[in-house]
């Protein structure tokens, strides 16, 4: 079905939420306002009715109101496969496995940090390498080019490797999604090109997207979640967010297996609606294959983004020369986005298995999930929605809703409005470095070009995409922040 | 060279670190892809950048490459972007007045 045709069969169900007529296996479902649908792409549209053709897809081909065009599917994009006759596919996951979000909250006010926030922002820069070609830190010498065998236990153990080296706490791992291990992990799936890529960017923030802020507290809308959660918008609380992933072990293992899943493709008549969509059952050895490649690709994410806490947390001790105790830095979240996982739910009835894909898109579990514990079994799965570096971010919770309509999955971010390339012909970097200054944010970063592709204006407003998952129950707000000061992936210490 | 020239501006051939490698694949646009993405492993493997190449392609589709690359650190004052896939996204060879046209969206 042409895209024109598919726009014509979209109706609005219920507040915020859209459906369109079945167009291969399934119709599309989309959860937006009416301004986001009339801005949406047709590409996205085509993209997420080209994944309606996958054998096994459940219910819907999702799109969440931060969509935008991707590789094979969109940006904000979810869909569920049946275990027998469904299918698992590394281009619908996404080149960055697990890339995700990280919230820690500290007992730090707006007014303590203020007098020492280009100090932090600058020893953080030293701390946390970022940018093309960066290095596990200096400061964690194991680290600095681990062997096959050390990152056969990184990836296979995942957060419990970070604690047995000292670098988490059990707490920590009860505060990241999945307790931090993906147990699919099997290390004699990786190629030796993924382990090459990988064994010195343990630790490391990247480059493009991906950054480190320091924010406070702007707004609350649910004052209760928010104190269970540690978190007060009275005390103009500060805290701290960033976005990375697995780096170029997952990309390599994105891109190994993109190329041995168009092979089978070709082998087994596979005709493909496009290319990045290659796929292979999800019960073939293939498809195992790759699950257990991925999985070490999420632990190896979850791991990257724990060393990282373990250094904004030496960075903290050492600017405000207190202890890691009274600065209260602890994780209220780590949220994954890009990932295939194995989740139950209720389907006509019926408990059911499902092989979830999420791109760029972040799970969404309600109060009582059993995967939560302690006070998250009361407040729902915090889902950590990050801004443009110039707007703010939000934190919301999970909801039952979720579970039952999306496979418990929502919105990731602001999504894009236009591309990297036009956005730096948008802005100069002086302009857009003078605005952020004047809004009270402090920023270090490599290139202007990395800068001036972040702007602002290059994201749908974050306050409309996540309000429309609000007034749809998929994921409610609790909290909004604003950033103070920033770090983007970099060359060399550049101030502005 | 495309491809350096997308991450650094300006890139100068002659760089001083010798790479040679091979890539295979029946196919000739997922040879391709397989050649850009092993130059982008060894973007972070060695952390350098191709300045310069040889290049031939055996029957069968094998792709022999001996090149010449600059270290990142050398570079780190024209860094433009960072390129960490090459996609298949709206992937285009053709033949166009004599010469090979393609088009590759890669993921940066």
């Amino acid at each position: 079905m042409e895209v024109q045709q598919i726009k014509k069969t979209i109706k609005e169900i219920k507040k915020n939420t859209w459906e369109s007529e079945r167009i291969d296996n399934v119709p599309i479902r989309i959860y937006a306002n009416n301004n986001i649908m009339k801005k949406l792409e047709d590409g996205v549209l085509e993209q997420a009715a080209n994944a309606t053709s996958l054998p096994g897809i459940l219910k819907y081909s999702y799109l969440f109101s931060d969509a935008h065009i991707g590789y094979g599917v969109p940006v904000g994009w979810a869909g569920a496969f049946d275990l027998e006759s469904g299918i698992i596919s590394p281009g619908v996951v996404g080149f960055d496995i697990n890339c995700g979000m990280r919230l820690i909250r500290t007992n730090l006010s707006l007014e303590e940090i203020k007098p020492k926030i280009k100090e932090l922002v600058d020893t953080l820069f030293k701390m946390v390498p970022a940018g093309v070609g960066s290095s596990s830190p200096a400061t964690l010498p194991e680290l600095k080019s681990v062997n096959r065998s050390e990152l056969k236990e990184i990836a296979e153990e995942g957060i419990n490797w970070s604690i047995k080296k000292g670098y988490a706490t059990k707490a920590d791992s009860k505060r990241i999604e999945e307790g931090g291990v993906s147990n699919h992990a099997d290390f004699s799936k990786i190629s030796n090109d993924a382990f090459k890529r990988g064994k010195e960017q343990l630790g490391t923030l990247g480059s493009g997207n991906h950054y480190l802020e320091i924010q406070v507290i702007n707004k609350d809308f649910n004052r209760k979640i928010a104190n269970n959660l540690d978190l007060d918008v009275i005390k103009n609380q500060v805290v701290i967010m960033f976005h990375t992933g697995s780096r170029g072990f997952g990309h390599q293992i994105a891109s190994d297996y993109i190329r041995k899943f168009l092979e089978y493709s070709s082998n087994n008549n596979i005709i493909l609606k496009d290319k990045q969509l290659a796929y292979a059952p999800f019960n073939s050895e293939e498809g195992q294959n790759y699950l257990k490649a991925m999985a070490c690709g999420i632990n190896f994410a979850f791991v990257n983004r724990q060393l990282i806490t373990y250094q904004i947390r030496k960075a903290f001790k050492q600017v405000f020369k207190k202890s890691e105790n009274d600065l209260g830095l602890e994780i209220v979240y780590d949220v994954a986005h890009n990932t295939a996982k194995v989740e139950e739910y209720n389907i006509l009835g019926q408990k059911k298995k499902v092989i979830v894909h999420r791109k760029g898109a972040t799970r969404s579990f309600g109060p009582g999930n059993k995967e939560l514990s302690g006070v998250l079994k009361s407040t729902g799965q915090p889902v950590i929605v990050g801004g443009s570096m110039e707007t703010g971010s939000y934190l919301c919770v999970g909801t039952k809703k979720a579970e039952e309509e999306t496979f418990g999955t929502t919105l990731h971010g602001s999504g894009r409005t236009m591309s990297r390339v036009a956005a730096r012909k948008q802005i100069d970097a002086d302009t857009l470095i003078n605005r952020m200054n004047k809004n009270g944010i402090y920023i270090k970063a490599n290139s202007t070009a990395g800068l001036t592709e972040e702007n602002g204006s290059a994201y749908k407003d974050i306050n409309e995409v996540v309000n429309s998952m609000d007034a749809a129950g998929i994921s409610l707000k609790v909290l909004s922040f604003k950033p103070i000061g920033n770090i983007k992936g970099s060359w060399k210490n550049t101030d502005f | 060279m495309a491809l350096s020239n997308i991450m650094i501006l300006n890139v100068k051939k002659g760089g001083n670190v010798k790479l040679k490698f091979t890539v295979k694949n029946p196919n000739l646009e997922y040879l391709l892809i397989d050649f850009i993405n092993k130059i982008i492993m060894y973007k972070d493997y060695k952390k350098v950048i191709i300045t310069d190449s040889r290049i031939g392609i055996k029957k069968g589709f094998t792709l022999s490459c001996n090149a010449n690359a600059e270290k990142l650190e050398n570079l780190k004052d024209r860094f433009i972007v960072d390129i960490k896939a090459a996609t298949l996204h709206d992937l285009q060879i053709k033949k166009q007045k004599g010469l090979i046209k393609c088009k590759v969206v890669l993921d940066i």
